[in-house]
């Protein structure tokens, strides 16, 4: 009876710890947004206009590139109120006949915002009052920057759009 | 204040658990040499004489835990008195510190607990044994502070280098409470002296969490996870019998 005790008090304890459910942050989780720019037609600004294009940081060591996307995602850095990143277009084809100068430098400025999500998650960053200023002078092949969204905080919503 | 007075608490309750087990030893052996004699010599089937008193000891695993893990410290008295036949009120009250270094947070959590219930004994015991196979309906209470050392902002993107932030963040003031189902055992290794443990399974009635984080750990109920109330432990204990009465 004793001996029977014993094994039933273990069995109860593999399945009490068996069933601690490990902290993974789940992939559906909304974490730190990026921002979601689109790509309109600098003749109609309602028509989607895709286009193959690179983003790179300020120094060129870290690139995301896209083909023929009309919706692209770029990430803001979270520690500063900040983020310079170079917009090229057609990045394999710099001597393609539209737009032989084709890189602009975008400056995202903003509130970043620490919101506490889980456990298993921890803290992201949410964005508030974006601006945009491009820095790239008369040489630019964005024509124009709306700002649908000022705040950043899902990746549901095109919070920019681009014409070109 | 609070804690100084909880630590008070739990020296005293160790040095007098020490101390009944020295002053306690020879008397023991005295009384259990009748019972001896009564086992051997009749099958009739009677009721031995049954020891009733206070049962006082240590957590051996908190103990234990805080030699072989580094981010564990802790440590606990147990005791219970036997009020009927099969009945015990039980009582344990102890203080937990736990550091958590994870990939997102590194946290350190430290207070003190204490639980109290009713165990069922629920063991035939033979003539002059008195080992336990008990359940236990416990409630539990915790206070604790946790303090936040260091973050990283969760980022799935990692085009820009980890935003990981230092800082110093106290919250005090937390609390837990919960009900606790234990399972256990009690063996008699010597006389009066017992080897004990025991499992339980806990469920969160209520807690206390800081506004901007959340109670990774309740001393007493251990870790807690997001959006699930239950928890589970264990117990090893050694522990004394003061007997006070016989039946």
């Amino acid at each position: 009876m004793l001996r029977n005790g014993i094994v039933l008090i273990l069995l109860v304890a593999l399945i009490a710890f068996s069933c601690e459910r490990d902290d993974i942050c789940a992939a559906s989780t909304p974490t730190t947004p990026t921002l979601t720019i689109g790509f309109r037609s600098n003749d109609n600004v309602l028509e989607s206009k895709p286009l193959n294009i690179a983003i790179y940081n300020k120094d060129r060591t870290k690139v995301i590139p896209y083909s023929n996307a009309s919706t692209i995602n770029v990430p803001l850095r979270t520690d500063t109120t900040a983020t310079v990143l170079l917009f090229e277009k057609n990045p394999d084809n710099p001597d393609a006949a539209e737009d032989p100068e084709d890189v602009d430098e975008l400056t995202f400025t903003y509130t970043p915002q620490e919101v506490f999500i889980s456990r298993a998650c921890g803290y992201r960053v949410i964005f508030t009052n974006l601006e945009i200023r491009n820095n790239a002078g008369a040489t630019r092949w964005i024509d124009d920057i709306n700002i649908n969204l000022r705040t950043v905080e899902n990746e549901d919503t095109t919070q920019v759009y681009i014409s070109h | 204040m609070k804690i100084l007075h909880r630590y008070i608490l739990v020296i005293s309750l160790c040095s007098f658990s020490l101390s009944t087990a020295l002053a306690q030893e020879n008397q023991g052996i005295v009384v259990e040499e009748p019972l001896e004699t009564r086992a051997s010599d009749t099958l009739v089937d009677q009721n031995p004489t049954q020891k009733y008193g206070l049962r006082a000891g240590i957590d051996l695993s908190k103990i234990l835990r805080t030699f072989l893990e580094d981010n564990y410290e802790g440590a606990a008295v147990v005791g219970d008195f036997r009020i009927k036949d099969r009945y015990y009120i039980a009582a344990e009250i102890g203080r937990e510190t736990k550091s958590f270094d994870e990939a997102i947070f590194d946290a350190k959590i430290q207070g003190t607990y204490l639980k109290g219930g009713i165990n069922y004994n629920a063991y035939n015991n033979w003539a002059g044994m008195s080992n336990l196979i008990y359940v236990g309906l416990h409630v539990g209470v915790s206070s604790f502070k946790t303090d936040l050392n260091q973050y990283t902002i969760y980022n799935p993107v990692t085009f820009f280098e980890p935003d990981v932030r230092t800082v110093s963040r106290e919250y005090s003031g937390l609390n837990a409470i919960w009900g606790e189902l234990q399972m256990g055992i009690q063996v008699e290794v010597l006389n009066n002296l017992y080897l004990g443990m025991n499992v339980q399974l806990k469920r969160m009635l209520s807690q206390k969490a800081p506004d901007d984080f959340t109670n990774l750990y309740a001393p007493g109920f251990n870790k807690i996870t997001f959006d699930n109330v239950y928890g589970a432990g264990y117990g090893y204990s050694i522990s004394y019998l003061l007997p006070i009465f016989k039946k």
